[in-house]
């Protein structure tokens, strides 16, 4: 029930098909989602769907680049948040897809922006794979 | 005096307390502790018990205050009842001496008791979707050294879910 985007058709020219699996994803996790022995890690409640039924938000870190923006940028603005990085091919092997798009009109980051499609709601045990399998990249 | 932690109360350190340590003095880590507890001083090395409710009181009122977007991806603030809950059940199963877990807001304004330990996780989570007005309580088992791994939407009549508490209470005591 929290996948209402899943089931809309995806726009072939924003189909995830030009990324790779080795292709970075971004995402920020709050300090309330860092967790074991003082927050050495992100929950698995940190890669969850939005409620308002939108998919998964990140950033792809090469198309960051192609705009001249870093991974700082992403989390600037954003106190005391960690960003954590994973590739596509983990995402696709969960049996998941990278939408690019969907990113706010005023994001200054749109361009890298991309959704985390999935079929069904994203399982705890799923999201946990994520949790354990990510890099620390800003971790405060 | 020092006392054993045995002869220690429950009300022993439950009470208001700025720490204003003499500047006159060097201070010792015996100071401090007879210091920070001048009638019932404890061992060094010794957690002092304090109330289960207080602990569970602290651990959830921060994430009482969460707003909207506390994410930044949207997240919604957290369900009174789905957090008075979650805060009963800590307060239980503190009482009981298990070690306090993490806890953890979920993006849907849920909350969640997480336990984690080498290769192992338990977590409850209790969340009230607001078409159903009620508290959804689910449940996650993960051992990575024998691959066992479940999930439960019932969380409340699952035996698993009984099993695992045992388990971190026998960790705990």
């Amino acid at each position: 029930m929290e996948s209402a985007q899943s089931a809309a058709p995806i726009d072939d020219a924003h189909r995830g098909d030009s990324l790779s699996d080795d292709d970075v994803l971004l995402r920020r996790v709050p300090r309330y989602l860092r967790v074991a022995e003082g927050g050495t890690r992100p929950s698995s409640n940190a890669f969850d769907d939005s409620p308002d039924g939108s998919q998964m938000s990140v950033y792809v870190e090469r198309i960051l680049e192609s705009i001249s923006k870093t991974y700082l940028d992403v989390i600037e603005g954003f106190d005391d948040y960690g960003l954590v990085a994973f590739t596509v091919g983990i995402v696709r092997s969960l049996g998941w897809e990278v939408v690019l798009g969907g990113a706010d009109e005023d994001d200054p980051l749109g361009p890298a922006h991309a959704g985390v499609h999935s079929p069904a709601k994203k399982t705890r045990p799923q999201r946990k794979i994520l949790a354990m399998t990510c890099e620390k990249r800003v971790w405060p | 005096m020092l006392q054993t932690p045995d002869r220690l109360s429950d009300a022993a350190v439950v009470r208001p307390y700025v720490y204003q340590p003499q500047a006159d003095r060097t201070l010792t880590s015996t100071d401090v502790v007879e210091d920070l507890f001048p009638a019932e001083a404890v061992v060094l090395g010794f957690r002092p018990r304090v109330p289960a409710a207080l602990i569970a009181a602290q651990g959830i009122a921060p994430l009482r205050r969460l707003r909207q977007g506390w994410d930044s991806y949207g997240a919604l603030p957290l369900a009174a009842q789905a957090v008075d809950a979650a805060s009963f059940l800590l307060q239980q199963l503190l009482s009981a001496n298990l070690r306090s877990p993490d806890l953890v807001p979920t993006v849907r304004g849920g909350v969640s008791l997480e336990w984690t330990s080498s290769g192992r996780e338990f977590s409850i989570t209790f969340e009230s979707p607001p078409t159903y007005g009620v508290v959804v309580v689910s449940a996650y088992y993960i051992n990575a050294d024998s691959g066992e791994e479940w999930e439960t939407d019932r969380a409340d009549t699952d035996p698993r879910v009984a099993a695992a508490l045992q388990g971190l209470a026998s960790e705990s005591s």
